[in-house]
C-alpha cells in the first residue's frame, strides 16, 4: 500500500519573551483586552492560487477583531512597528534542540515571511527561520529522519467567530516555537503513535512551555497512488492511529472514485448557471427569494453519497467548502427530489445544465451571485481535482470520530519570501554557545533512570511527564533504597490528596516534594502527608507543619505502654483521637510489637 | 562563481564535506558581506551557506520569468468620475519581489487595479507615473514644483487628484502644494506605512479612501488622506499645512496639529465632515504659483547650540531662516545680537516652536522681546516649523523686502495659521 506518515510538531519555547519583540510570553485569561478592528486582503497577483482564494473567501467581508493585552502585546504585535532581531535565548534553544536531533545547522539563518491570510497574524505573515536540516531520532531502534527544524513566531489565538467578525487574542502571537518536521519514514499507524509520543517526550528535555496549546501536531499521510495530506488539530495520541487508518481508507476510496470518473468523462468545464426561476416555482422554502446558481459535476451522478470514510460521504468535502465560505450548505442532485424540489424541477435543471446520464449537479442559494460563483468555482476545482488526480495534496481538519473535514489545498512554497526588515544571522556563535550543553534526551534519560533505580520505565515516564524527573532523581539519590516508595508517593499523590482531604486541591509538585522530604526525614508521619501538603500550600512554615504533625517517639512509647492491654485497633483509635494525624500507624505498630515482645 | 548567476537560477551546491544542496540562487541584500551564498530551497526557506565551505556550484537551469498576462486597461465606464493619480514614489508605489525580498517600484497601473478591484466601482483612474520614483527623504523643493505642475494639469480634467507619495516628508510636500496651488478640486496625498506585500497593508484602504475623497468630498484643498487610527475603519482628510508625521511607524502617524481633521472617509464611501471650515470646490479661479527661493534654512535650537551657526548661515548666503525655538519661541538670550545681524543684512528670521502645539509669543519673557523687538525676528503665530520653512521659500520667491516678507508670513494663505486657538486642539 506504500503508507508514508510524517509529522509536523509545533512546540512553544519557554525562553521568557516573544521572538521578535520584548514582550513577555504569557497567556492572558479572563481579561478584556483592547480591541482593534482590521481588514485583510489577498495580496499580490502572484499568489492568486486556489489555497489563497479558499482562505480569502472565508475572510471576505469579515472584520478581524484583535484582542490586545498591554502586559504582553506591543506595536510590533499589531503590525505597527518593524520587528526587532530575534531573541537570542530562543535562537540558542532552537539550535540546542536541532543539535540534539543530529541536524546540520545552516551557516547563516535567513528570516523569512510565510504568508498567512486567515487573519491570525496581524501582519499577514508569520516570521520563520530554518535552523537545521537532515537530522534523525531513533525510536525503538529505527531511525526516523528529521527533515527540518524551524524557529517561528506563534500566531494569534482564535477566540470565536460571528457572522461578520473573527476574533483573535494576541497574547499568544509572537511566542517562539520550534516547528519540527519528520521525514515520511513512518510506515504503520502504530509506529506513528510511538514516534509522536517519543518526540513529545524528547522535547520535554528542553526549555519548552507546558500545558494546553503549547504543543500542536499535524500529521502527514500518503499512500501509493494517493498524495500527501496534512491533518491538523488532533489532540490525543490515542486518536492518531485511527486518523491514519481512516485517511488510508479515504485515499483508497478516492482512487476508486477517480477510476469511475475517468471511465465516465474526458473533460471538465466550469459554467455556473442561474436557476433562480426554476427554484422559485418549487416549494423549497429555505431558497425562497434567494439567488440560486448551479454547476454541473460531470460524471458524479450516484457518487456524491458514497462513503469515503466510515460515516463520511464524498459530498461532505464540497459542503465544507460552502460552509468555510460562510454558506449554510449546498443541495446536490444525488439527494433530490427533496426539500420541495420535485423531479420535474430536477429534470429542468439538468436540462439547462446539459447534464448527461452520469452527471450530477450542486446548487447554492444566497444573496450575492458573485460570492456564490466564487464558491461554486472552489467546489468545481475540488471536484475536478478528484477527477484528475483522485487524492489531492491538501490540508484537512481532524474530527473527533477519526474522520477529517476539508480545509484547503496545500499551500505552495511561493508563500515564503525574505523578511526585509531584518538581517541574516551567522549561526556559528550560537552553535558555540550551546554545543556543550545539549541535554540527554528525555527518552534515553528515562531508560537509564529506570535501570539504575530498578523502577518500571512507564512509572519513570509518568514522573517525567509531570515535569519533576530531575527533582525525583535528586531526592532518590539521597534516599536511594527508598526510590520506589518515593516514586509511588509521587504517582499517587493526587489521588491521595483527594482521598484524604476529600476535596479538589491544587497539585503543586514543588510543595508535594517538600512534604515528602519532611516525611523521608522522619519529621512527620506518613499519614500526615496530605495535611502537611495542604498547610504548606497555604503558606505555613515547615517548622509549624512539623510541630503540628509529629510526635516524638518517647511520648508515643509512653502512650502505647499505658494502653498496651487494649487490642491494637483500639490503641490506634485512642491515639488518633488524642493526637490526630501526628501518629503514624506503621510506627505505632512497630512500637506496639516491640513492647508486646518485651512483655 | 557567483558572478555568472542571476536571481532565480536553479543550482546545485556541492560542499567540501560532501553534502549537496539544491535550490534557487538569491542575491545577497545590499551592504552585507559577500561571504555567504543564499539558496532558496524547494520548501520555500532560504538558507545561507558560507562560501568557503563550497567546493563547486553547478547550474541546473536558468530562471525563466513567467509572463503574467495582465489586463492592460481599466474598464472604462462612462458614469464614473475621473480621478487623476500621480505616482511619485514611496512605500505605496513599491512592491516586494517575492523571490528575493527586494523592494521594487510598482510600474504597472494594472497591478494596483488587480489588487484593488473596488476602484472600478468608485472612479476611473487617470494614472501618471513620475520617474524616477523617489523615496520621500530624497525629495527636494524642485520635486514639489514639478509635482505641482503635474497636479495642475491633471486637475483640469479630474474630479480630484491623488498623489502616491512616501510618508517621511509628505507634510512638506503637502504644505508646498498648499501654497503653490489654488484649485477647484481636492488634491490628496496618500502613502502607506506598511508595504503592500502583506495582507494588512494600509496601502489598499488608503487608496480606496483617496478615491472616495477625490470624487465625493466637497472640499478643494491640498490634504493628506491617511489612516485615522490603528484600525481599518476610516481615514482622515487633513489640511496640508497643519499636519505632521507624528510616529515613525504607525499607520495613523499623520495627525492634525491644533485643528480637527476636516473629514473622515469610510471605506464604503461615506464621508463625514468633522470641521466645516475648508475651501469648497468651484470657489476660486484656478491658479498655480511655484515661484520660490530655495535658500532658506530651518534651524532647530538646542541648549548649547553654538552662536556661530548664525554667522555660518550668513556666510552660506541663505536668504531666510526659520528657527524652531523652545516654548513660546525662545533661543538663548545671548544669541540676540547674532540674529539682529542677520536681520540687518536683510535676512528674514521666522520663529516657530518645537512644542508644535500652541502659539508662539513675542513679548511674554525678556528673551522673547530681545528676539522680536531688539533682533527683529518674527514670531510666526502657531505655524508649524516645516510649514513655515516651506512658506518662507514661497514668500521669498515673491519678495525680498523684509517687511513685505513678514507681512506675507503672517497672512493666512492656506489655513497654515489658526485665527483662534481651539480648546480641543491638543493631544487628548
Amino acid at each position: 500500500m506504500g503508507l508514508k506518515v510524517g509529522f509536523e510538531i509545533h512546540q512553544q519555547l519557554d525562553t521568557g519573551r516573544k521572538l521578535f519583540c520584548r514582550c513577555p510570553s504569557m497567556i492572558v485569561k479572563n481579561k478584556e483586552g483592547r480591541k482593534i478592528v482590521r481588514r485583510f486582503r489577498a495580496v499580490a497577483g502572484e499568489l492568486g492560487e486556489r489555497d489563497i482564494a479558499a482562505v480569502y473567501e472565508q475572510l471576505r467581508g469579515k472584520d478581524i477583531v484583535y484582542h490586545v493585552f498591554d502586559e504582553c502585546d506591543c506595536l510590533i504585535d499589531i503590525d505597527e512597528e518593524p520587528p526587532l532581531m530575534p531573541d537570542e535565548e530562543a535562537l540558542k534553544e532552537a539550535v540546542r534542540i536541532a543539535l540534539a536531533l543530529h541536524m546540520d545547522i545552516v551557516d547563516e539563518f535567513q528570516i523569512m515571511r510565510k504568508t498567512i491570510i486567515d487573519g491570525s497574524v496581524p501582519s499577514g505573515f508569520q516570521r520563520t527561520i530554518l535552523i537545521g536540516l537532515n537530522g534523525y531520532v531513533e525510536v525503538d531502534g529505527k531511525r526516523i529522519g528529521i527533515g527540518t527544524l524551524c524557529l517561528e513566531e506563534d500566531s494569534g489565538r482564535k477566540l470565536f467567530e460571528t457572522e461578520n467578525e473573527i476574533h483573535f487574542a494576541l497574547d499568544r502571537l509572537g511566542i517562539p516555537l520550534v516547528e519540527i518536521r519528520t521525514d515520511p519514514d513512518i510506515r504503520t499507524p502504530e509506529e506513528a503513535a510511538r514516534v509522536a509520543e517519543y518526540l513529545g517526550l524528547f522535547l520535554r528535555s528542553f526549555k519548552v512551555r507546558r500545558g494546553i496549546g503549547t504543543i500542536r501536531q499535524d500529521v502527514n499521510v500518503s499512500i501509493k497512488g494517493g498524495a500527501r495530506v496534512e491533518i491538523k488539530g488532533f489532540q490525543e495520541l490515542e486518536q492518531l492511529k485511527k486518523l491514519v487508518e481512516y485517511e488510508v481508507i479515504r485515499q483508497l476510496n478516492l482512487i476508486r472514485i477517480r477510476n469511475i470518473l475517468a471511465s465516465r468523462i474526458s473533460s471538465w468545464e466550469f459554467a455556473p448557471v442561474d436557476i433562480t426561476d426554476i427554484i422559485d416555482k418549487t416549494g423549497c422554502r429555505f431558497l425562497k427569494g434567494k439567488k440560486c446558481l448551479c454547476i454541473k459535476l460531470p460524471g458524479y451522478s450516484g457518487l456524491l453519497n458514497k462513503e469515503v470514510q466510515p460515516g463520511r460521504r464524498l459530498v461532505e468535502d464540497f459542503v465544507d467548502i460552502a460552509k468555510n465560505s460562510g454558506f449554510k450548505g449546498l443541495i446536490h442532485s444525488d439527494e433530490l427530489p427533496k426539500y420541495g424540489i420535485d423531479s420535474k424541477a430536477v429534470d429542468e435543471i439538468k436540462k439547462r445544465l446539459g447534464c448527461g446520464e452520469h452527471d450530477a449537479f450542486v446548487l447554492i442559494g444566497g444573496e450575492d451571485p458573485r460570492k456564490i460563483c466564487r464558491v461554486l468555482w472552489l467546489i468545481s476545482e475540488k471536484a475536478k481535482a478528484i477527477y484528475e488526480v483522485g487524492v489531492e495534496k491538501e490540508v484537512r481538519r481532524a474530527n473527533p470520530d477519526g474522520t477529517t473535514s476539508y480545509l484547503r489545498p496545500m499551500p505552495g512554497s511561493a508563500r515564503m519570501y525574505p523578511e526585509t526588515d531584518l538581517l541574516p544571522i551567522p549561526s556559528h556563535p550560537y552553535i558555540l554557545a550551546v554545543r556543550d550543553s545539549i541535554p540527554t534526551p528525555l527518552p534515553e534519560k528515562i531508560r537509564k533512570i529506570s535501570k539504575d533505580l530498578s523502577i518500571r520505565e512507564d512509572y519513570i515516564k509518568k514522573i517525567a511527564l509531570m515535569g519533576i524527573l530531575d527533582d525525583f532523581i535528586e531526592i532518590s539519590k539521597e534516599y536511594r533504597d527508598r526510590a520506589a516508595e518515593i516514586c509511588n508517593l509521587l504517582l499517587g499523590f493526587k489521588s491521595l490528596l483527594k482521598k484524604e482531604l476529600g476535596e479538589e486541591i491544587e497539585l503543586d509538585f514543588d510543595v508535594a516534594l517538600r512534604a515528602i522530604r519532611l516525611y523521608l526525614m522522619g519529621r512527620i508521619a506518613k499519614d500526615a502527608l496530605p495535611y502537611a501538603y495542604k498547610d504548606l500550600l497555604e503558606g505555613h512554615s515547615e517548622e509549624d507543619v512539623v510541630k503540628k504533625y509529629s510526635l516524638d517517639e518517647e511520648t508515643l512509647r509512653e502512650e502505647i505502654k499505658r494502653l498496651l492491654d487494649l487490642p491494637f485497633g483500639k490503641i490506634m483509635f485512642e491515639l488518633r483521637k488524642k493526637y490526630g494525624q501526628r501518629v503514624d500507624g506503621r510506627v505505632v505498630k512497630r512500637i506496639y510489637d516491640e513492647l508486646k515482645e518485651a512483655k | 562563481m557567483l558572478e555568472e548567476l542571476s536571481v532565480g537560477d536553479k543550482i546545485r551546491v556541492l560542499l567540501k564535506d560532501g553534502r549537496i544542496f539544491e535550490g534557487y540562487y538569491i542575491p545577497r541584500p545590499e551592504l552585507l558581506e559577500r561571504d555567504v551564498l543564499i539558496l532558496k530551497l524547494d520548501n520555500g526557506y532560504n538558507i545561507g551557506i558560507k562560501l568557503d565551505k563550497i567546493e563547486k556550484i553547478e547550474l541546473i537551469e536558468r530562471y525563466k520569468k513567467e509572463e503574467v498576462e495582465r489586463k492592460k486597461e481599466q474598464h472604462i465606464s462612462k458614469d464614473k468620475e475621473k480621478v487623476g493619480m500621480i505616482v511619485v514614489g514611496g512605500t505605496i508605489a513599491s512592491k516586494v519581489d517575492y523571490r528575493t525580498g527586494g523592494v521594487h517600484p510598482l510600474f504597472d497601473i494594472s497591478e494596483i487595479l488587480e489588487v484593488i478591484p473596488e476602484i472600478e466601482d468608485i472612479c476611473v483612474l487617470d494614472i501618471e507615473v513620475r520617474r524616477p520614483l523617489k523615496v520621500s527623504e530624497d525629495f527636494t523643493p524642485d520635486d514639489w514644483i514639478d509635482i505641482a505642475k503635474r497636479v495642475y494639469n491633471k486637475a483640469k480634467s479630474s474630479s480630484g487628484v491623488l498623489i502616491l507619495h512616501g510618508t517621511d516628508t509628505m507634510h512638506y510636500t503637502s504644505a508646498a502644494l498648499s501654497f503653490f496651488l489654488r484649485l477647484n478640486v481636492p488634491v490628496l496625498l496618500i502613502g502607506s506605512q506598511r508595504s503592500s506585500d502583506r495582507g494588512s497593508s494600509d496601502a489598499y484602504t488608503n487608496i480606496i479612501a483617496g478615491c472616495w475623497a477625490a470624487t465625493k468630498w466637497d472640499g478643494a484643498e491640498v490634504c493628506i488622506c491617511m489612516h485615522a487610527t490603528t484600525e481599518d475603519k476610516y481615514n482622515y482628510i487633513l489640511r496640508g499645512t497643519r499636519v505632521r508625521k507624528m510616529h515613525t511607524s504607525r499607520r495613523d502617524a499623520f495627525q492634525p496639529i491644533g485643528i480637527p481633521p476636516l473629514a473622515k472617509v469610510y471605506y464604503n464611501g461615506r464621508i463625514e465632515v468633522v470641521w466645516d471650515n475648508y475651501r469648497r470646490r468651484g470657489e476660486v479661479d484656478e491658479e498655480i504659483d511655484t515661484k520660490i527661493d530655495k535658500k532658506v534654512f530651518l534651524l532647530k535650537f538646542f541648549p548649547g547650540m553654538p552662536t556661530e551657526i548664525f554667522d555660518w548661515i550668513l556666510e552660506m548666503d541663505y536668504h531666510g531662516l526659520v528657527i524652531e525655538g523652545t516654548g513660546l519661541g525662545h533661543i538663548s538670550g545671548w544669541m540676540a545680537d547674532s540674529v539682529r545681524k542677520l536681520v540687518k543684512e536683510g535676512i528674514p528670521v521666522i520663529v516657530t516652536s518645537q512644542t508644535l502645539y500652541g502659539r508662539t509669543h513675542p513679548y511674554v519673557y525678556t528673551n522673547l522681546r530681545k528676539l522680536s523687538l531688539y533682533a527683529g525676528a518674527l514670531h510666526a503665530e502657531d505655524m508649524l516649523p516645516e510649514t513655515a520653512y516651506v512658506k518662507l521659500m514661497w514668500v521669498l520667491g515673491h519678495t525680498k523686502d523684509i517687511e513685505e516678507v513678514y507681512r506675507m508670513m503672517l497672512t493666512n494663505y492656506a489655513g497654515e495659521i489658526t485665527e483662534r486657538s481651539w480648546v480641543g486642539g491638543f493631544i487628548s
